[in-house]
């Protein structure tokens, strides 16, 4: 059987997943062993972050790296090595993983790390399912006191003044910004950075938050029951959300300590989420610009969106760090992530901000990626050779492949 | 703390039954006859449950085996008796079937019923303590995915018991 893809619960946004043969992982999904000492627990690799991070928090325990979404599973968060809000801190999801066992195209299982057979751990961290089946994983993880964050919210009135924000918040190990991406002139780019820590037990000050620190308490779960029609979503309509967004909060700074299902996954909370972008659906598009040419790009890119009338329901900016491995999306600059409802010309225009991302040397998260082409995706990522070289050795045959690894050239 | 034996520990309905009532708080025993198959089900619901978990090799197709010695295997008495038998088959594919294979499917439903009611059950009852015990027959007409709905066995195999029926496909959900 060739043309086989491990699928973990199908979170990412594109055909990453997707193949002529598509193995689901989502059934093998146990815990192997738990050291509650020393912060390591081994688990097959379709356990889902959700059920990884109950386990973990009540014995007072987190990850050390955790993407926007706990609906994902442990082979789905190494294959794309996720980040999340602590990407400059605290690195990617490979850079906590110490072993992981894969199943090669040969059948054989393999156990790999950064000490043992690193170059297929550094290819299959990353490498979207390309080397073979992840079947089982070691991560080490971090201490927790409470299971509360403190959080910060901060609005600027424009893209520069949030960008100063967001580099003064380096310190923080936990940040990222929401930005609007309609309103023009002097407040362009205006946003809120939510930024944050570990709330430690004198932090708490609600009496039901000190008696137990590592127990939230269970929250409503919204649902969108039905699809919204496809004019729901419209420049009026999301300008209007955009000015409750970011004026909802009346004073330019807010603290509050919140929970960590508030703090890492406010999307989760609503169900069918997606519904809300109608039945033609939404495309995610994530770039990074290297921190150099950042501000110059981003006045650039958000500028042509601005104009384009083409809106984006969701943006967020953050600043990243280092990405090991050979693939890696992150570099030190900015990432804008944003959410595109599909709408007539949005592709066409899409192609050219592919354009200005590789003028300035950026690339696009291949995790979100449903459309690069082969030419950008060769041309920005600056490791491929590498790992293409990697990929060959271990697949050579091309029996692992995916609707996007033949789209972007990485097999064929 | 109360302990359940699931009987047939392999398959999925018993793993999903050990899961709901390690997330209420049961000890688990788990009993198969391939005990080296139930490690990662064991690891995973003390870790996710913080259960007690033990394994036991039980065969239901022993016909040497008796109560007694079974019991004597166990490391705590059952509060709870749940043996989990199920037998799947489409109808399809039935007539390209191994019927050797069907057989042993077959005498592996009938015989806890069997080893159950005129062994377990009375034993049971007279220390008292409930059974429950679900049964399951799969059946579908077309269709290569895999089906995840199970009905209750004809109640009159199970007259003694309490069966129900339950949709899962899944080993960690489960409706009761």
């Amino acid at each position: 059987m060739d043309g086989i893809i491990a699928r973990g619960n199908g979170g990412c946004y594109g055909d990453s997943a997707l193949a002529p043969n598509v193995i689901s992982t989502l059934r093998y999904n146990k815990f192997l062993d738990f050291d509650a000492e020393a912060g390591i627990i081994q688990c097959q690799a379709g356990v889902l972050l959700s059920d990884l991070v109950a386990v973990i928090v009540e014995k007072g325990w987190f990850l050390a790296v955790t993407p926007g979404t706990k609906m994902i599973t442990v082979g789905g968060a190494i294959a794309s090595d996720v980040h999340g809000k602590a990407q400059h801190h605290a690195g990617n999801f490979s850079d906590h993983l110490l072993e992981m066992d894969v199943m090669l195209a040969d059948g054989s299982l393999v156990t790999c790390s950064k000490e043992e057979n690193p170059e297929l751990f550094w290819t299959t961290a990353g490498g979207m399912g390309l080397t073979g089946i992840i079947l089982h994983a070691r991560i080490k993880l971090i201490p927790l006191e409470t299971a509360y964050f403190k959080q910060q919210s901060i609005k600027a009135e424009n893209l520069d003044k949030l960008m100063d924000l967001i580099e003064d918040s380096e310190p923080w190990p936990y940040s990222v910004a929401w930005i609007d991406c309609i309103t023009r002139g002097k407040n362009m780019g205006r946003g809120v950075i939510m930024r944050g820590d570990h709330a430690r037990l004198s932090d708490l000050t609600d009496d039901r938050q000190k008696q137990a620190p590592l127990t939230l308490k269970p929250k409503l779960k919204l649902n969108v029951p039905i699809y919204f029609p496809d004019f729901a979503l419209n420049s009026l309509s999301m300008k209007i959300f955009n000015n409750l967004y970011y004026h909802k909060q009346i004073p330019t700074k807010v603290e509050a300590i919140v929970g960590y299902n508030t703090f890492f996954y406010p999307l989760d909370s609503i169900q069918n989420w997606n519904r809300i972008y109608g039945k033609r659906g939404f495309v995610q598009y994530q770039f990074i610009l290297p921190k150099d040419n950042s501000r110059q790009g981003m006045h650039e890119i958000l500028g042509r969106i601005v104009d384009s009338g083409i809106v984006s329901f969701l943006a967020v900016l953050k600043l990243y760090g280092k990405q090991n491995g050979y693939l890696p999306f992150a570099m030190e600059g900015y990432s804008l992530a944003l959410d595109f409802p599909i709408v007539d010309g949005l592709f066409e225009f899409l192609d050219q901000l592919d354009e200005i991302v590789l003028s300035y040397g950026g690339r696009l998260y291949l995790t979100k990626d449903a459309r690069m082409s082969k030419d950008m995706f060769m041309k920005s990522y600056s490791g491929v050779e590498r790992f293409l070289e990697e990929v060959d050795g271990f697949n050579s045959d091309n029996k692992f492949r995916s609707f996007q690894s033949d789209r972007i050239g990485v097999t064929s | 703390m109360s302990n359940l034996l699931v009987l047939g520990a392999t398959s999925d309905v018993a793993q999903a039954l050990a899961h709901r009532f390690a997330a209420h708080g049961f000890n688990i025993v788990l009993a198969a006859r391939e005990t080296d198959r139930l490690a990662s089900v064991m690891s995973d619901l003390e870790i996710r449950y913080n259960a007690q978990v033990h394994t036991v090799e039980f065969n239901a197709l022993d016909y040497g085996m008796t109560i007694l010695t079974f019991t004597m295997t166990l490391p705590a008495k059952p509060d709870l008796w749940w043996p989990a038998c199920s037998a799947t088959w489409e109808a399809r594919t039935w007539r390209k079937a191994d019927f050797s294979r069907s057989r042993e499917e077959l005498l592996t439903l009938i015989t806890p019923a069997r080893f159950l009611c005129s062994t377990l059950w009375p034993t049971i009852l007279r220390n008292a303590g409930p059974v429950q015990s679900l049964a399951s027959v799969l059946w579908r007409e077309t269709g290569d995915a895999r089906v995840t709905t199970f009905t209750a066995a004809p109640k009159a195999a199970f007259s003694c018991l309490s069966v129900r029926a339950c949709a899962t496909g899944c080993s960690s959900r489960m409706c009761m």
